[in-house]
């Protein structure tokens, strides 16, 4: 869905960000919904022993009965540090969140030194439009109330840089990517060891921008061919500030590399894209964008609730328990009656 | 005068800068002297980082007898002033990539990738006036 080849670049992002949405809505609504007499018969773990019971599963009751207990004894060694497996994970998550949160508050300090060293030049009910001279590459973001466009100084000697940037930056907040990129960056911390996250995050960005390219664009007026030259000029600006900077402190900071992600160029692709787009333009589907979106919110809690273990043991699990226990007493007979 | 101008030391130089300050004043064979063991170069290397930290304008220079005599341009106290300064602003300055949507990510453009991308748009992109 996310790392396919079609176009409709922002239904797939909507698609993404119902899902990511849902998954960090589980733990508040999971509780509710293990109340609904239908969770109850959407357990997958009851599917899988009553699957196990029947033999259509090649597994040994015991088998099964340890399968299901890892989860348990894993989250316990996790919580008590009991293994060294579990105490080096954990000392990998602590340095994670610690490096990932000074790394966010120096981006706040950033963003806090760019808007204040900056003009605001236009205020609106929602946005403001900030000059600075302390960045290079125009960016948005938002704080508790409003909407920030940043834009650089360095811009201002090319109107029509100005007015691409600003709209650019504009459609950015529109199609909601301000929104997405704080909250997903506010909760990096707590995910920085999920390889999972940062492919979805990364993936999320890319759709992003290529949606938004794809907007700005399709308003009447706007030149594709500009368009690609100036987003090819500010990031050859964009890099050779960043080569000016000192190699300590300079490389992490100045990048969004993701490890195994970054080796495609991003902005290539996204200059590909526009020479697509008007070749053969593709159009959203919106419509069916919202009803996928919430389709997919609906699966995401489905497979959420059918893998949360139930509060009581089922007539499956007791069945599985008894017929693992008759094994081991088995076992334990057959050990006696042996002659050594 | 100086032949190239940079605001920061490198690690070499930094060495060298912090045996001066030792000293306060010192030939090429008193800087190597004041060195440590193990950082222990040849005369010339050090005479030729002593020359460029003097072309940088750190160091000034003396002719006493036949040898130059160097002496601190920049105070020690005033340089941790500017290397806090710098660190601030590298921390602190250039665009911010996390909380923020850009409009363009920071990528390592090589030359090729830079002429390849400018072919694509010059053959595959029309210009739009309307």
């Amino acid at each position: 869905m996310l790392s396919g080849g079609r176009r409709s670049f922002h239904t797939r992002r909507r698609l993404g960000m119902a899902a990511i949405a849902c998954l960090a809505l589980v733990p508040l609504v999971t509780p509710y919904l293990m109340t609904t007499t239908y969770a109850a018969s959407v357990n997958a773990t009851d599917v899988a022993v009553s699957q196990v019971l029947s033999g259509n599963i090649a597994l040994s009751a015991q088998e099964m009965s340890a399968l299901l207990s890892m989860k348990t004894q894993w989250l316990d060694q996790m919580a008590t540090g009991s293994s060294i497996a579990a105490q080096i994970l954990i000392a990998a998550f602590g340095v994670g969140l610690v490096v990932r949160s000074v790394y966010l508050a120096i981006n706040i300090g950033r963003i806090r030194r760019a808007i204040n060293a900056g003009c605001v030049v236009q205020r609106t009910k929602w946005v403001s439009v900030v000059v600075s001279p302390a960045v290079d590459v125009p960016f948005s973001t938002r704080g508790l109330l409003r909407y920030y466009v940043v834009l650089p100084t360095s811009l201002f000697r090319d109107g029509a840089g100005v007015q691409m940037a600003l709209g650019h930056e504009m459609q950015h907040i529109r199609q909601g990517d301000v929104d997405a990129e704080v909250l997903l960056s506010l909760i990096s911390p707590l995910a920085v060891l999920n390889p999972g996250f940062w492919f979805l995050s990364s993936r999320l960005r890319k759709l992003g921008e290529l949606a938004c390219d794809r907007a700005y664009l399709a308003r009447k007026g706007f030149d594709a061919h500009g368009y690609a030259l100036r987003l090819l000029e500010i990031a050859r600006f964009s890099q050779a500030q960043a080569k000016a900077q000192p190699a300590a402190f300079g490389v992490p900071l100045v990048g969004r590399k993701v490890p195994f992600l970054s080796r495609r160029s991003m902005l290539k692709d996204r200059i590909v894209e526009i020479a697509r787009d008007q070749d053969d333009p593709a159009k959203e589907a919106l419509v069916l964008g919202a009803g996928m979106s919430v389709l997919m919110a609906g699966v995401v809690l489905l497979g959420a609730v059918s893998l949360t273990e139930p509060e009581d043991w089922s007539h499956e699990r007791i069945m599985l328990s008894t017929v693992a226990n008759l094994d081991r007493l088995n076992e334990l007979n057959t050990l006696a009656q042996r002659s050594w | 005068m100086a032949r190239r101008r940079s605001e920061m030391l490198t690690d070499v130089e930094l060495e060298f800068m912090i045996a001066l300050w030792e000293i306060g004043t010192g030939s090429v064979r008193d800087i190597m002297g004041a060195l440590h063991e193990d950082q222990q170069r040849a005369y010339t290397s050090v005479a030729t980082v002593m020359k460029i930290l003097d072309d940088k304008g750190f160091v000034s220079s003396d002719r006493k007898d036949r040898a130059l005599v160097y002496s601190p341009a920049v105070q020690k106290r005033d340089y941790e002033g500017r290397s806090l300064k710098n660190l601030s602003k590298t921390l602190f300055g250039g665009t911010p990539t996390a909380l923020v949507a850009r409009l363009v990510d920071n990528e390592d453009l090589t030359d090729e990738m830079i002429q390849e991308i400018k072919e694509i748009i010059d053959t595959r992109i029309r210009k739009d006036d309307g």
